[in-house]
């Protein structure tokens, strides 16, 4: 606290929250039953109000770019609005630490509860013999395999992870709505809310001496840490996702990378000699323990779902044999079962020998006879839910549906009661919400994480708050809601600063390289590399042939348009039937093709479907390129579209300013890998790809437009120097004077000019020698052969001899040279897949067979 | 009487497979009649690793994975098995059927927990209302369970069709029920369902069964198959296994292999593999007796 507060010199102070009516018969965070502020947001209310409308606007706004912008990075495909359900607002829930503590205590009491009946039910089930639990509760639930029992778990819990979805009643209780087991979601959003939230209020932040929320993310990784079998040192931990397709990988990758942990799909990783493994670039590493964010049943298709393609076969085996720990341990997702919650009041004073502290909204479980008689009776008092919660269902409102709708409910419930659980309502409490409107009461959901640690559970001091004027949609789902706010928990002791982003006073271990870069991401990056150099070969002789169709020279003068445009057509850009004869009848045709050609995203070869191509390899590798360079491809794929309001046929003008922009933007994005990039593997494996794409494209662009001689060359050597960029270097040591010889020698023997095919060849040579290898092995690999081979190819060729034609006016040394190279670069490509890329297929499931008898 | 039990499988595939993890069900149990004197898996090629332990049921797993390149793998299950034969109990004296059921349902009966895991629906296996009444047929009031069950045991025999055509492994019960067809793996779950959909407790059970040659004809060594039928609980500790496929109470023809829930449970081998193309699979069961028979 330094200065004085703003707020002292703001006359009404008051004003900006004068307008606010809590709900009534709802409970109101900010304000008492008599309209007062409660005391512990007065300081909070004084320093908002200072701020004013205009401020809050633009601070907001600010706070929202950065989520936006971190959606960018983390989400797949550049969809920003879809990475966060929610908007954040500009309002945090508060909380005194007092009340908190005392929830957060209940909170720890339910989490020991739950891994007991966890740790029951996968064992002994004394609480099915004891009678305290229907043996039909866990029998028939479709998550239970009976694969989960006996499963070792180290330490002294089953449930790692824990958390709560409360609500507050209008008496101002706290109720828990749900339980969450599995790998529960939000906190990646909650630590976001709170980045961005105290970026936005800083002072306010600070004044109000709000609880960190770095120790609880400290006590997870000493969690996971001292899983590790065979208490290693430095234990290899990954975040197991399930991928960009999820709805979750936001958080993962971002959770991901606020740990340190290596992020790792399934097909990252393997089961090999009994251990699970992950596939990296050098080796497969040996994996200690999986942060799994998975569902319980696709986790191994071996023993559970069978179907299940997401999983990795064998890893129960390895769990068994005390190689790797899964946390949440696999079968952690029967606890959650909103079935459960009627029975844990007599299960805590069972087991606990005390009362449950802190409520659950009053559920019935169906599958008794006298809980589905009350439900039946008062059916229109509750929601109805799926007793096995295997997702986000929405619970359903039987006074929300038509009479028939009803009927066919009531006939399901009693069809199969033990399917449904009923629940009360809770009357949700509101929080002010900063609307256009000012603020605005809507109600809150909160979701409150607890992590296992050595004596019991350490809570998060915070959470997830959903907000809504609607207070049934927050019951639908973990992503409903309308907008999400940061939890303050205001502290009453000293504040622990620890954070986990720079640990002060403690020497960092110096490292050279980041985390192990996964072979699938290394794939990635050479497919990359070879994208973006496919669109810039693209881009460059589109250019060229559009500049030439809207100049103002007569068609029929320019030689090398026609040789142009088979390159177009080798390259699949154009229909090749363009090329045949008599350029000047299909002059028009081609004009109107070529400007659709070239966003046709049908067309795999277009330069939209290539843009596209490169846009997805970006956006599953984003956490491996700079935002900037994330920028840059995003940049790439709005440019390539067609001009904006742009109705009827396309002009060539039009995809001639286009290209102009797409090509300096591919130049930007050259420029970041090689200015921004650190020279790990993962940035060979891009130059890898970039430099075999640019001998291809050169070689095939050289092919069709040298290789047969023709009168008039000076116009086609011209044309080949603008499309492999190299005019000035040309123009620089020959002036005007084109001649086939010293257009050769740049294009393919300067070793200087980083357009030659030399300098690939020589950068290729050196990339594939830098390749980890196993160095007890003298022969050389197939990939280092080919890399030398046609290296010397092109050094001992002699531009003379390339240059000079036959008799039939073909030159064929340059064509058995550039048939060589056009040979071998895919060989190389695919010797570099084997050895390091490829460690996986896509896993199948033995077929059945069907068993007959009869004597 | 004993047994020597053969059972090889074997997978060709078109393109090598680089790993590849299974887990076999194919141990012979013991239980009261039953003694496995001994048993060799052969697995080729050689698994990386081996690891054998019990499911939650008793049965004997074995998981095993191969991580070097193979075109063929050959699982090779020998065994030597000794079975007494059953004394079926009496079936008029048996309580009434409803008795069991209320004594699970209670939970009175001593083992009722392990009853119940075999009462309610599974993956293979729902009970429905169409299936009780036509168990009820059987089931009559008050009738004793044993006799009810061997009632309803060769009930199927004679109302169904064996066909090897009409189904395949995945063919659901509910299927298997309307077509009134199947193999005997439809017969055993067919039976299982109705049981259950009335309340009693009913396990399905993966074996061998011996084969008579036909008179004056020689025992043909590989042709036999794997089996399968259904085991009816019948009160405390009373377990009747029945045989729909062949209308009999299992004595000792029958070897018994696994048993669970449902075909699922106790699938003799399941695993996955990378790679490997198409793949065809070749399975021979060969059950020689010992003794003269």
């Amino acid at each position: 606290m330094t200065a004085q507060p703003p707020a002292e010199t703001t006359p009404d102070r008051q004003s900006l929250f004068a307008s606010y009516r809590p709900v009534p018969g709802h409970y109101d965070e900010m304000f008492s039953a008599d309209g007062q502020v409660r005391p512990h947001w007065a300081e909070f209310a004084r320093r908002f109000e200072a701020l004013g409308p205009g401020d809050i606007k633009r601070r907001l706004e600010q706070a929202q770019r950065l989520i936006r912008e971190n959606g960018v990075t983390y989400n797949a495909y550049g969809e920003a609005e879809s990475t966060r359900p929610w908007h954040l607002d500009a309002v945090p829930l508060l909380l005194e630490a007092a009340e908190w503590r005392s929830a957060m205590q209940a909170l720890k009491q339910r989490a020991l509860l739950l891994d007991h009946i966890l740790a029951d039910l996968s064992g002994p089930q004394q609480l099915l013999r004891d009678k305290i639990l229907p043996a039909e509760l866990l029998f028939t639930h479709p998550g239970y395999y009976r694969s989960y029992i006996d499963m070792p778990v180290p330490g002294k819990r089953r449930l790692h992870f824990y958390a709560a979805d409360l609500a507050r009643s209008p008496d101002g209780a706290w109720w828990v709505i749900g339980d969450r087991t599995r790998a529960p979601s939000g906190m990646g959003y909650a630590l976001e809310n709170r980045i961005a939230t105290s970026r936005m209020l800083p002072s306010t932040f600070r004044a109000c001496r709000v609880e960190r929320l770095a120790s609880y993310f400290i006590t997870l990784r000493e969690t996971l840490k001292e899983l590790a079998p065979q208490s290693r040192e430095n234990p290899r931990i990954v975040l197991w996702t399930e991928g960009p397709s999820s709805p979750h990988y936001f958080e993962d990758a971002y959770l991901a990378r606020y740990l340190n942990y290596t992020l790792a799909e399934s097909g990252d990783l393997a089961v090999r000699n009994n251990q699970v493994m992950l596939k990296t670039l050098g080796a497969l590493l040996p994996i200690q323990v999986l942060f799994r964010r998975l569902d319980d049943d696709v986790c191994d298709p071996v023993e559970l779902r069978g179907s299940s393609k997401a999983g990795l076969a064998g890893l129960l085996q390895v769990i068994r044999s005390g190689n790797v720990v899964a946390a949440n341990p696999l079968g952690s997702r029967l606890v959650e079962s909103p079935a459960f919650m009627g029975f844990l009041p007599a299960i805590c004073e069972h087991v606990l020998g005390e009362p449950l502290a802190m409520p659950s909204v009053a559920t019935w479980w169906c599958g008794q006879p006298y809980a589905l008689k009350h439900v039946l009776e008062r059916l229109d008092d509750l929601l109805i839910r799926p007793a096995f919660r295997t997702g986000d269902v929405p619970p359903v409102n039987p006074t929300s549906l038509s009479r028939r709708a009803r009927e066919s409910l009531v006939a399901s419930i009693k069809a199969r009661p033990g399917d449904y659980v009923a629940q009360e309502h809770i009357a949700r409490s509101t929080v002010p919400v900063w609307t256009d409107a000012g603020p605005t009461p809507w109600h809150v959901a909160m979701r409150a994480f607890l992590v296992a640690n050595e004596e019991s559970y350490a809570a998060l001091p915070g959470g997830l708050v959903r907000v809504s004027p609607n207070p049934e949609v927050l019951d639908w789902s973990m992503t409903a809601g309308e907008r999400s706010q940061d939890c303050w928990i205001l502290a009453d002791g000293p504040i622990d600063q620890k954070s986990l982003l720079d640990p002060e006073g403690q020497p960092v271990p110096l490292r050279r390289s980041g985390s192990e870069l996964p072979s699938r991401v290394a794939d990635n990056l050479f497919w990359l590399g070879r994208a973006v150099e496919r669109a810039e070969g693209a881009a460059r002789l589109l250019r060229s042939v559009l500049a030439r169709l809207t100049s103002e020279a007569n068609i029929e003068t320019l030689h090398e348009l026609p040789v142009l445009l088979r390159c177009l057509a080798e390259q699949g850009q154009i229909e090749p039937g363009f090329v045949v004869e008599g350029l000047q009848q299909h002059l028009p045709a081609i004009e109107k093709a070529l400007p659709a050609a070239v966003f046709n995203d049908q067309e795999s070869r277009s330069l939209r479907a290539t843009v596209n191509e490169m846009l997805r390899l970006a956006s599953i590798v984003r956490d491996r390129i700079s935002i900037d360079a994330w920028r840059i491809i995003n940049q790439i794929s709005q440019r390539s579209t067609p001009p904006r309001f742009f109705h009827g046929d396309l002009e060539a003008s039009d995809v001639l300013a286009v290209l102009n922009h797409v090509i300096v933007d591919l130049a930007s994005f050259a420029g970041m890998v090689a200015e921004s990039m650190t020279r790990t593997q993962g940035w060979r494996f891009l130059e890898i790809g970039r430099r075999i794409e640019r001998v291809m494209h050169t070689s095939a662009l050289l092919q069709t437009t040298l290789v047969e001689r023709r009168e008039q060359e000076g116009p086609i050597l011209d044309a080949v120097l603008e499309v492999a960029d190299s005019t000035m270097t040309y123009r620089a040591r020959y002036l005007a004077n084109l001649q086939v010889a010293p257009v050769l020698d740049l294009l393919v023997s300067d070793e200087l000019n980083p357009r030659s095919l030399a300098y690939q060849l020589a950068r290729l040579a050196e990339h594939v020698d830098q390749l980890p290898r196993d160095q007890s092995i003298a022969v050389r690999g197939q990939e280092e052969r080919v890399a030398l081979s046609t290296l010397n190819a092109v050094r001992l060729a002699d531009v003379q001899d390339l240059s000079a034609a036959q008799s039939d006016d073909v030159r064929r040394q340059l064509e058995r040279l550039l048939t060589r190279l056009s040979d071998q670069m895919p060989k190389l490509s695919d010797a570099i897949s084997n050895r390091y890329l490829i460690h996986a297929g896509v896993a199948r499931q033995f077929q059945s067979y069907v068993m007959e008898h009869e004597s | 009487m004993r047994y020597k039990i053969t059972h090889r499988t074997t997978y060709t595939y078109s393109e090598p497979v680089p790993v590849c993890h299974n887990q076999v069900l194919l141990t012979p149990r013991d239980d009261p009649h039953q003694r496995c004197r001994w048993h060799s898996l052969l697995i080729r090629p050689k698994p990386a690793h081996t690891l054998r332990r019990r499911d939650n049921y008793g049965n004997h797993v074995h998981a095993f994975s191969i991580e070097t390149n193979h075109r063929k793998l050959e699982v090779t299950a020998s065994s030597r098995v000794q079975v007494a034969p059953r004394t079926p109990p009496d079936s008029v004296t048996s309580r009434p059927w409803e008795e069991v059921v209320r004594s699970v349902r209670q939970q009175t009966a001593a083992d009722w927990l392990e009853a119940c895991q075999f009462v309610f629906d599974s993956q293979a296996i729902q009970a429905r209302e169409e299936l009780a009444q036509y168990a009820a047929q059987s089931f009559t009031p008050a009738r004793p369970i044993v006799e009810a069950v061997i009632d309803f045991t060769g009930r199927i025999k004679n109302e169904f069709k064996y066909d090897t055509k009409a189904t395949h492994v995945g063919t659901t019960t509910e299927e298997a029920f309307r077509l009134r067809r199947g193999v005997c793996q439809d017969f055993a779950h067919v039976q299982i369902a109705c049981l259950r959909s009335l309340g009693v407790p009913a396990r399905y059970v993966s074996g061998y069964l011996r084969t008579v040659p036909p008179p004056g004809k020689p025992r043909l060594v590989g042709a036999d198959q794997s089996h399968a039928w259904a085991s009816v609980y019948c009160g405390e500790s009373l377990w009747l296994d029945v045989d729909p496929t062949n209308a009999v109470v299992c004595s000792n023809d029958h070897v018994t292999l696994a048993w669970g829930r449902d075909y699922t449970d106790v699938c003799p081998i399941k695993g996955t593999f990378l790679g490997g193309g198409a793949h065809t699979l070749h399975v021979s069961v060969d059950v020689a007796p010992l003794d003269e028979a």
